[in-house]
Parts: C-alpha cells; sequence; structure tokens
C-alpha cells in the first residue's frame, strides 16, 4: 500500500519535472525551475561530503565558481563544447581538491574547515584579481550555450530556455543516481562508518584520510558540474559566482534536509532556491534571513525537515498497516 | 570579502625626496624593506589583538566562533558612529567602543554560544558562521557597502626616524598591541578569574564540578575576546576603513594566525600574528600587492604541513 503510494508520489513528482515548461504559465517558472536544479547538484554534492563522510567543507563556493570559470574561459576562447567544459572543470576541481584537502585533514576537523574556507577565499581573490584571465570584476559576457556534438558527425545547441532547463533537469538526474550508487556502494558504507565512528573504522583497516579525501574529491568534482551549468545558462561569469554566502544557503538546505538524507536535501534545495527567488527577496537581505532562520534550525530542530519528514511517514506507515491489520 | 587590507592600507611610499638624492640603489631598497617590515608590524598588530581574542575563546570555552571577526566590524562601526557621526574625541570614542564591545561580547554569549555550546563541534562551526553572515548582511543594509573612514588627529602626524617616515598611530597601534598582550598575561596569570579560565582549558567538566561557575567564565571570555577586538577596531580604523565585509577576512586570517601559533597558545599567537603580517607586508611589496592577503593562507597551509601542531606547539593550558 505504502508502496504504491510512493511509487505514485515519484512518478507525479517526474511528470510534473517532466511537462512544468509545457504547463508554466510564464516562462519565469522555468527559469527558477532551471535554477532549483542547479542548486539540487550543488546540494547534493555538498551532502555527499558534510553529510555522508561528515567534514565539514567550506570549498564549496570554490569548486561551483572554478567550473563556472573554466566553462566560462574555454568556450569563449576555444569555443569548446559542454563535456570538454565538464571533464576539465572536474579535473581541475580534483587537483584543488588533492592539493588542499590532504594537509587540510591532517590536524583537525577544525583545520579542515579552515583550509576550505581558505580556497573559497583565495578563489575569489584570484578571479577579482587575475584580469587577463578572468577579466576581474568586468565579469566573462556572452558565453556561449551549451552544445554536445562530435564534430562532423552530429551537433546538438541549446538555444532556448526550454533546452536549458531539460539539459539542467538531465544532468540533475545523473548526478542523482550517481550520488545514491555512490553511497549505497561500499564505498558509501566506508563513508557512514568513517562518520560514526572514525577510530572504529579505521581499526577496522579502513583508511579514513583515502575515504575522506574520496568524498571531497568527488564531491567537488560534482560542484564543478553544476557551475559549468551555471556558465552556460547565465552566460555571465562574475567573481560574485565564488561568495562564500552559496555555503551558508547549503549549509541550511543541508541542516533543514537532515544530513546524509537524500530526499530532504532536495526538498530543502526546492525550498530555498525556489521560495526566495519567487518571492524576490532581495540579495543583500538574504544572508540576514537565511543566517536567522539557520539559527533557528539548529537550536530547536537539529535531526532537520527531513528527520520530521521520516517521522510523519513512520507515523502514517503505522496507522496504514494498523489499518491493513483491521 | 576582499582585499580590503591592501587595497586600503595606505603603504606609507617611498619619500621621493630622498631618493632624487644621490644614494645607491641597495639603500633604497634597504628603505623599502623597512618600509614593509612598518607595514608588517601595523597588519600584525591586528592580527594579534583579533586573534588573541579568538584563541582565547577556543581555549577556555573550546567554541570555535567563526563570528569573530565581525566583532572587529561590529566595533569599527561603532567606533566610527562615535567618532564621525557623534563628534567624541579620539580617546574617550575608544574607551567607549572597548566598554560596548565588552557588553556585546556577553550579549553575543547569552544568545548564540550558550544554546549550543553543548552539541557537537560542527554545529558550532555553522551556527557562528550563520550569525556571522547575518551580521554582515544587517551591517550592509544599515550602513551600506561604501567605505566609511574615520581618521584621526595621530594619523596624519608623521613621524620621522633616521628617515623613516611613519604616522604616529602606527606607532600607537604597535605599543598599544604589545601592552594589551602583557596585561592579558597578567590577567591570565595572576587572578582569580583568569587562573578559572586555565582551569577550564584544561577541564571543563571538572571545573563545574569544583563549583567554577562554567556560564560566567564563559561570559567574560567572549566579553574579553570581543574587548580585544574594540581595541584593535578603535586604533586600527583611523588608518583602514570600515565596510560590511571586513571582518570575515579578519576572521580567517586569526584562524591562520591560531593554527600557526598553535591554537590556545596565547604567546604562540602573538608571534604568529606578527609573522602573518610580515609575510604578508613583504608578499604586497615584492610579489604582488593584490594577492597579498593570500600570503597568510600560503603559511597556514605550509604550517600544517610540515608542522600540524603549530609552530609553538598546542597548548591547552593556554
Amino acid at each position: 500500500m505504502s508502496r504504491l503510494i510512493r511509487a505514485l508520489i515519484i512518478i507525479f513528482i517526474v511528470a510534473f519535472i517532466v511537462i512544468l515548461p509545457i504547463i508554466s504559465p510564464k516562462r519565469y517558472f522555468i527559469h527558477i525551475g532551471a535554477l532549483t536544479g542547479i542548486y539540487i547538484i550543488l546540494a547534493l554534492s555538498f551532502d555527499l561530503v558534510v553529510g555522508q563522510v561528515g567534514a565539514l567543507s567550506f570549498a564549496h563556493p570554490a569548486f561551483f565558481g572554478i567550473g563556472a570559470y573554466v566553462a566560462a574561459i574555454l568556450s569563449t576562447n576555444f569555443g569548446t563544447s559542454l563535456i570538454p567544459n565538464i571533464v576539465l572543470g572536474a579535473l581541475l576541481v580534483g587537483l584543488i581538491a588533492i592539493i588542499i584537502g590532504i594537509p587540510s585533514f591532517r590536524l583537525s576537523r577544525y583545520s579542515f574547515a579552515m583550509g576550505t574556507l581558505g580556497i573559497a577565499l583565495v578563489a575569489q581573490l584570484i578571479a577579482k584579481n587575475w584580469y587577463t584571465v578572468t577579466n576581474g570584476p568586468l565579469c566573462i559576457s556572452q558565453i556561449p550555450n551549451a552544445s554536445i556534438g562530435f564534430p562532423g558527425i552530429f551537433h546538438w545547441e541549446s538555444d532556448s530556455l526550454t533546452d536549458d532547463y531539460y539539459l539542467i533537469i538531465a544532468l540533475v538526474g545523473i548526478v542523482f543516481l550517481i550520488v545514491r550508487r555512490l553511497i549505497s556502494s561500499r564505498l558509501g558504507r566506508a563513508f557512514k562508518a568513517i562518520r560514526e565512528d572514525e577510530i572504529l573504522a579505521s581499526s577496522r583497516s579502513m583508511n579514513p584520510l583515502f575515504y575522506k579525501m574520496t568524498a571531497f574529491i568527488a564531491s567537488g568534482m560534482l560542484a564543478s558540474i553544476a557551475g559549468v551549468l551555471f556558465a552556460h545558462y547565465i552566460a555571465v561569469v562574475c567573481p560574485t559566482v565564488l561568495a562564500i554566502d552559496i555555503t551558508v544557503t547549503l549549509l541550511i538546505i543541508e541542516f533543514l534536509g537532515g544530513a546524509g538524507n537524500i530526499p530532504g536535501i532536495i526538498l530543502g534545495a526546492v525550498l530555498f532556491t525556489a521560495i526566495p527567488e519567487y518571492l524576490r527577496i532581495a540579495a543583500s537581505a538574504r544572508p540576514l534571513i537565511y543566517g536567522a532562520i539557520l539559527m533557528i534550525i539548529i537550536v530547536y530542530a537539529p535531526e532537520g525537515l527531513g528527520g520530521w519528514v521520516e517521522k510523519v511517514s513512520q507515523l502514517i506507515g503505522q496507522s496504514t498497516s494498523s489499518m491493513d491489520r483491521d | 570579502m576582499n582585499n580590503l587590507l591592501s587595497q586600503y592600507d595606505q603603504h606609507p611610499k617611498y619619500d621621493k625626496s630622498a631618493s632624487s638624492k644621490s644614494e645607491n640603489y641597495q639603500e633604497v631598497s634597504m628603505r623599502m624593506f623597512i618600509d614593509q617590515i612598518f607595514n608588517g608590524l601595523t597588519l600584525g598588530s591586528l592580527y594579534a589583538l583579533v586573534a588573541l581574542g579568538l584563541t582565547l575563546t577556543f581555549g577556555v570555552v573550546r567554541l570555535v566562533n567563526f563570528a569573530h571577526g565581525e566583532f572587529f566590524m561590529v566595533a569599527g562601526y561603532f567606533f566610527w558612529i562615535l567618532q564621525v557621526e557623534m563628534g567624541i574625541p579620539y580617546l574617550p570614542a575608544v574607551l567607549i567602543t572597548i566598554l560596548a564591545m565588552a557588553i556585546f561580547g556577553a550579549i553575543f554569549d547569552r544568545l548564540v554560544v550558550h544554546p549550543i555550546i553543548e552539541r557537537p563541534w560542527y554545529i558550532h562551526i555553522v551556527a557562528t558562521l550563520a550569525v556571522s553572515a547575518a551580521m554582515v548582511s544587517a551591517a550592509i543594509l544599515l550602513f551600506t557597502t561604501s567605505p566609511r573612514a574615520a581618521p584621526t588627529p595621530f594619523a596624519r602626524s608623521i613621524f620621522e626616524i633616521w628617515g623613516f617616515r611613519i604616522s604616529l598611530q602606527r606607532i600607537l597601534i604597535f605599543v598599544i598591541t604589545a601592552i594589551s598582550f602583557i596585561l592579558l598575561n597578567l590577567f591570565i596569570k595572576n587572578t582569580k578569574i583568569g587562573k578559572a579560565m586555565r582551569a577550564m582549558s584544561q577541564d571543563r567538566e571538572v571545573c563545574i564540578t569544583l563549583g567554577i561557575d562554567a556560564r560566567n567564565i564563559s561570559r567574560l571570555t567572549f566579553s574579553l575576546g570581543a574587548a580585544l577586538a574594540g581595541v584593535a577596531a578603535g586604533f586600527i580604523v583611523p588608518i583602514f576603513v570600515v565596510i560590511p565585509e571586513m571582518g570575515s577576512i579578519i576572521t580567517l586570517k586569526a584562524f591562520a594566525t591560531i593554527i600557526v601559533g598553535g591554537m590556545g597558545n596565547i604567546k604562540g599567537t602573538f608571534i604568529g600574528a606578527f609573522l602573518l603580517g610580515i609575510s604578508e607586508a613583504l608578499m604586497a611589496g615584492y610579489i604582488a600587492s593584490e594577492y597579498a592577503p593570500v600570503a597568510p593562507f600560503i603559511l597556514m597551509i605550509a604550517v600544517l604541513m610540515f608542522k600540524p601542531e603549530g609552530l609553538f606547539g598546542r597548548k591547552v593550558g593556554l
């Protein structure tokens, strides 16, 4: 019974996502949908390192921004298409994650938070000051549309809002499947073991540094995909894409959704991208409101919205199973 | 979040009248080097005052406060209001700022620290980061992003020692920082509250069973940390400017300082602050001024790689 309801809900959600561009009365809703998709990718990748392996990383704005800048620089200067941009962005981010991650993980949890916050800051500084490559605060504009193709065989270019939307949704789906596959594998179980008890895990011959680094690198690479999509979608990349405020939003999503709870995280991402965007809350006021919300969640709802959803669904499950027995 | 320190720091420019005299290149570069050392001492003083408060709250309360730099920002705006908007003379304005910050620290302890102190470490980081973002945003809404300057008579009076020009304010900053450090050390070593703080940094539970009021100590520690940020603002704002984002980068640099100096180690923090300040000034002078704020992080990463417990070791007992 409840399995049927669950399947129906999932089918309904997927159908809604697919037909949104057709039924949407305003183009603006499609835009919100696309932005939400980008944030879902970011939130899922953030959860991989924060929720699954329990290492608090603040490097996400940097990884997202590096992805966006790689796509912007390569496609404006060399006319590269989507897939090379994604691959090169992910490789660069992976390299930076290795360079920063290994020393940062060594001392303590605090130093990892610090080291990653340092990357976020340094990346923004470079974006602002390396004029010859990033154009500084003048931004890189006129980024071409995302395109996929092999020269001479076939070519597809996303030249409308609807195309962009479907492209982003497709990548959300791919990232979702990757993350789900990853966390239900042996690797994912090792992540959780390290999150719960690092010493016990290492006594069971799991190398914590290896698994933490794997999660950190994978999470950074997925975040860079979101950055590449963002660059092609918005067509302008400014140093503000690396703003540390992104971390605050991601933390709200993480804590609202409940660490490690994927449906909760996706719900949180939808709530915290779509609603503020729809209500058009001033960008400068957002951190004030978000900070207050985050503080309230932490103090009063430590297990997050996902925890509530689980509790409610357990209650429903109990009542339906009791009905079954009747 | 920008390179505000290098951007707004009025680097004492190399004196042109002196260079026109027949001086050889070596002397010129020597002058530039010493100018950069002076710059480094100013930056180091700023980092020392902010990082001492941070290392104190981390050592005693065991809370990683990512909003600590925002204390400096709040103090900066408070000082600016007193000095420029209300026209209060310089030294009284500084004193009022320091006292107000002590009260602010106590309020911060009650509203932010107290609800989360018993929770795990990552909650501390996330909660203080949230508060920090909210404070920056509130400052933008209240004061806009345009920089505010609060110059003092001392900043304009230039000293000349052996041909090196340095403003009285910069000398004052260094002297005040050194005095604050000595007073802080005496306070921690000799007073009853200081001893309670040291005891708290060693073992919170035992202290509570021995009848030390942990909440009171936590409140006093945050008052002290915020007051040190007030000292920093009172003496350093006159040569820089106040902008809403200035706290965030100072938080990061203060963390870099306490990682370099050894977390919870007051003497190490003090020395580490000047190492960072001087390395940043030398980077600004010799390599690239726009990337100078990166220097502390390079130093921090190097320390993490080769001496992860900090240059002067971690001393939990302060």
